[in-house]
């Protein structure tokens, strides 16, 4: 038998760390809750030149506060993102802490904006839900916690694999009965 | 192997004592191969004491394949290679080379590039700039040079315009932090020049947060090396391995059966035992600990560390 | 050299497709020995190889006008199946004329291309077709240059971007794709790609095949073969259709494995650009079936041997597991147990008449 490795396109999350060497560190998070001075005490409280944060809430206005800014919905940070890396320089670092929806995200805005995978960290945090994307209808189906599912679009009953696509920011989802209509394996929760 | 092209010297021009530039076209009238900006050529010159094969960049593809320039230091401590260059090639003279590769080519996502050249380092980064200027995309071109010489590089550089292209005369001439800190997110450094010069852009900028992959150095690839001997154990021959031959061709080139596939250090195929000498090893199929056990050697690609190597062939 | 097409045949349903004589005795048959696992097995891709599939850059046989029409049947009603991410605009046009300038060389009979500086005019004599446009200006061409010139040449195609020290698949023509889905790859890296190959990943292999690519340069290709088993002569075995598809390996028997399994051979041909320093891959697809590939004695001995000792890994990662014992049966009938000579070559200049074992 010649064993077999992970899936390499799943991505592997690395406890939270942070570069040294920067000259601006800026991180994101869509978890309200998470107290950005937890983030900070990490580490030095000064780790962080800005901190912003999906606090939710239609009068947030987005203010900053000694590097801290708070953000109504994840739309209104992206966009704030998009337009603040078109005006900055290397040297830069971008962490994104939070769901994986989000952080996937984040990074393509990074990815856009010029950042290389060496330039952006990111950190997952809370359940551990995927995104699928059915191969069939290519329809994302989101906050998924077990390995059968039906597609929100084609109704299909999908195996949810570990193959990610960082584009889409998504499993890949099979049919698991394409072969054998009607004849499913058990589902379990996923890992 | 290696597809050799026949050229002939179709300009020459000194542009300062030591700097001449070459207009190469094709001997007998085909088409060059179409180049990436960044590539160089592998010139053969037939030096006094037997031949000289050395790595220019390509300054300049004419379109269609018309022709290749190429700009030659005269370095007092060549070993007769750029002397040959300069005393012996005319109008009209034929060489062969082989046909270009590139080790520096340009990332198609990049928001901007820097360059920074010393001396004749300058030659390919005149191609990448070139090539980004001509589809209007971003740059910044950092060139030094001697006093004496700033009049010629100023010229080289004038075609990319004031603000953008800045010839500097001496060595601190220009503050390497200021300048990285304002490159916009997306920039990538292409360096060519003396080794401590390469050297100080990569400490600075890595240090400053720049991913090291965002820089690139020429290094013309790592074909060639030192020369060495090798001693067939079985059949009690030795072969000669040139400096910028693989020991594979030396092989093959002497009759040695050996078999091969990707002639590029990945497939494995030519794996053979060494018996005596280190093998300096460049190639990608061999683990660490086999590497280290200085036991086998892929001739495809590596070579030897010292003079003389032994295989069990 | 002339090539009789086969307008007539059909990858779908109801499908109709046979090799000539002449075809199969120039079948890129993948094993070179009697056993079968990874490596990275590339090499310099010249004129000239065992078998006559190997003459030209871009190989184009008795099957060029039907896979065009299959090719343009799937198009029509699926066109992400084409798609470029936008850096990849000077890599489409390297590609063009790439493809046009070695089909011309290796086919002057079939193809013809007439520069007048940027004026071009393209004719492909087997499509009927014949197109004058402004090289680097896509509106002069009824759809993208990657489009355009894919529509034309046998195989999928996919555009390699490369950058920081890896390579990313940017861009893509599949219509033919052995069980993956070209629309979730697209913008991945060649280890994410290949991230559902998880045998051949551990065995090193794409670690080292990267090593290799990274460093390929213009005008010295290179190729590897690569091989499946599809139920049918079926080029859309995209996971997108799987549901549509995958029943088939349900309907393999004793009676109908002759005609129904076909051994898939993907011959993939890898091309630096010189004006874009992308990569070019080419996979190039032909399809043989088990009762085809019988009447070469070599090849059947051998491929009864290579199933047979397939690792199981290996059976379950390609989708072989349901036919396999199916198949190995079969082909026992045709392995005497003499010795086959290596190398892939058939080893015959012409073949017997249709029967059966000797
Ligand atoms: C650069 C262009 C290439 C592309 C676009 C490509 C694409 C793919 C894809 C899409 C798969 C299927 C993965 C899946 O199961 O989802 C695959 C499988 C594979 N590829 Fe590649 N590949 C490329 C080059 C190479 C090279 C140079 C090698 C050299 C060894 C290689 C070796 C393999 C192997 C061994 C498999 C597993 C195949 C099997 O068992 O059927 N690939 N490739
Ligand atoms: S020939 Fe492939 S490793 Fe040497």
């Amino acid at each position: 038998m010649i064993p077999s490795s992970p899936v390499k396109s799943r991505p592997v999350y690395l406890p939270f760390g942070i570069s040294p060497n920067v000259q601006f560190s800026l991180i994101l998070t869509d978890k309200p809750t998470l107290d950005p001075s937890c983030l900070r005490s990490e580490t030095d409280p000064d780790t962080f030149d800005e901190v912003w944060v999906v606090h939710g809430g239609s009068t947030i206005l987005p203010q900053q506060h000694n590097g801290l800014r708070s953000f109504r919905s994840v739309s209104q940070l992206t966009e704030t993102l998009a337009g603040r890396l078109a005006h900055e320089q290397m040297g830069l670092r971008l962490y994104a802490a939070g769901s994986e929806d989000f952080i996937w995200k984040t990074a393509r805005i990074a990815e856009q904006a010029g950042l290389s995978r060496d330039e952006y960290s990111l950190f997952k945090l809370g359940p551990l839900t995927r995104t699928v994307m059915c191969a069939h209808c290519h329809t994302l189906t989101r906050n998924i916690s077990m390995t059968l599912i039906t597609c929100d679009g084609c109704g299909a009953t999908l195996e949810v694999r570990d193959h990610f696509s960082r584009l889409h920011g998504a499993y890949l989802g099979v049919q698991a009965d394409a072969e054998t209509p009607g004849i499913l394996p058990t589902v379990e929760a996923l890992t | 192997m290696m597809d050799t092209l026949a050229l002939r010297v179709a300009e020459r021009d000194l542009l300062s004592p030591t700097l001449l530039r070459l207009r190469l076209t094709s001997a007998n009238a085909n088409k060059l191969p179409s180049v990436t900006p960044g590539s160089h050529l592998v010139l053969d010159l037939p030096v006094k004491d037997g031949a000289r094969r050395n790595a220019y960049s390509i300054t300049q593809a004419g379109k269609g394949g018309t022709f290749y320039e190429i700009i030659v230091r005269h370095s007092p401590t060549s070993r007769g290679g750029s002397a040959f260059v300069h005393k012996e090639l005319t109008v009209d003279s034929i060489l062969n080379a082989s046909c270009p590769s590139n080790f520096l080519a340009l990332e198609s996502t990049a928001k901007k590039i820097l360059l920074i050249g010393g001396g004749v380092g300058v030659t390919p980064l005149l191609a990448l700039a070139r090539a980004r200027m001509e589809r209007g995309e971003t740059l910044e071109f950092h060139q030094f040079c001697t006093p004496e010489e700033k009049p010629v590089f100023e010229s080289l550089l004038a075609p990319f315009g004031q603000g953008v292209a800045c010839v500097h005369a001496g060595r601190n001439a220009l503050d390497f932090q200021t300048l990285f800190r304002r490159q916009p997110l997306g920039t990538y450094i292409y360096t060519c020049g003396p080794n401590a010069m390469m050297e100080r852009v990569l400490t600075e900028a890595t240090a400053m947060g720049w991913p090291e992959r965002r820089i690139h150095q020429e290094s013309f690839g790592a074909g060639g090396g030192n020369p060495f001997t090798v001693t067939l154990a079985r059949t009690g021959g030795t072969i000669p391995v040139a400096e910028d031959q693989t020991l594979l061709d030396a092989l093959e080139s002497a009759d040695v059966p050996i078999t091969s596939l990707c002639r590029g250090g990945a497939c494995g195929m030519c794996r053979t035992p060494v018996l005596a000498g280190t093998p300096e090893h460049r190639d990608h199929f061999l683990s660490a600990d086999e590497k280290a056990s200085g036991r086998w050697i892929m001739p495809c690609v590596s070579r030897a560390h010292g003079a003389c190597l032994t295989l069990d062939l | 050299m002339s090539i009789c097409f086969h307008r007539d045949e059909k990858f779908r349903v109801p499908f109709h497709f046979s090799n000539s004589d002449a075809a199969l005795l120039r079948f890129p048959f993948p094993f070179p020995e009697d056993s079968y696992t990874y490596s990275v097995n590339i090499e310099p891709h010249t004129r000239g190889g065992p078998t006559e599939a190997f003459s030209a850059q871009f190989d184009v046989d008795e099957h060029y006008i039907a896979e065009c029409q299959d090719r343009a049947e799937l198009l029509a009603a699926e066109p992400s199946r084409c798609t470029v991410l936008p850096h990849m605009h000077d890599a489409e046009w390297d590609a063009l004329e790439l493809i046009m300038s070695d089909m011309v060389k290796d086919y002057p009979d079939l193809f013809t291309l007439t520069r007048d500086g940027d004026q071009w005019t393209w004719h492909n004599r087997p499509l009927g077709l014949q197109d004058t446009f402004t090289f680097g200006n896509a509106s002069t061409l009824p759809c993208g240059p990657f489009e355009y010139i894919t529509r034309q040449a046998q195989g999928d195609f996919t555009l390699q971007d490369q950058r920081d020290g890896n390579l990313f698949l940017d861009g893509v023509t599949v219509t033919g794709a052995a069980d993956y889905s070209p629309a979730f790859d697209l913008g991945m890296s060649f280890d994410e790609w290949h991230g559902p190959a998880t045998v051949a990943t551990e065995m090193g292999i794409f670690d080292r095949a990267l090593q290799y690519l990274l460093k390929l340069q213009v005008g010295r290709p290179v190729r590897r073969l690569n091989w499946t088993l599809t139920v049918n002569p079926r080029f859309d075995t995209s996971a997108e259709n799987y549901p549509v598809w995958g029943p088939d390996r349900t309907t393999i028997t004793p009676d109908n494995i002759g005609n129904s399994l076909f051994l898939r051979v993907e011959l993939q041909s890898l091309y630096r650009l010189p004006g874009s320093n992308a990569i070019l891959f080419n996979i190039r697809t032909y399809f043989a079936s088990f009762g085809e590939l019988c009447r070469v004695p070599k090849w059947g001995r051998r491929l009864h041997r290579v199933l047979r000792d397939l690792p199981p890994e290996l059976a379950a990662y390609k989708g072989l597991v349901r036919f396999l014992p199916t198949a190995v049966a079969y082909l026992a009938a045709f392995d005497d147990g003499s010795p086959t000579s290596p190398g892939i070559a058939p080893d015959i200049q012409s073949l017997r008449p249709v029967g059966c074992p000797a």
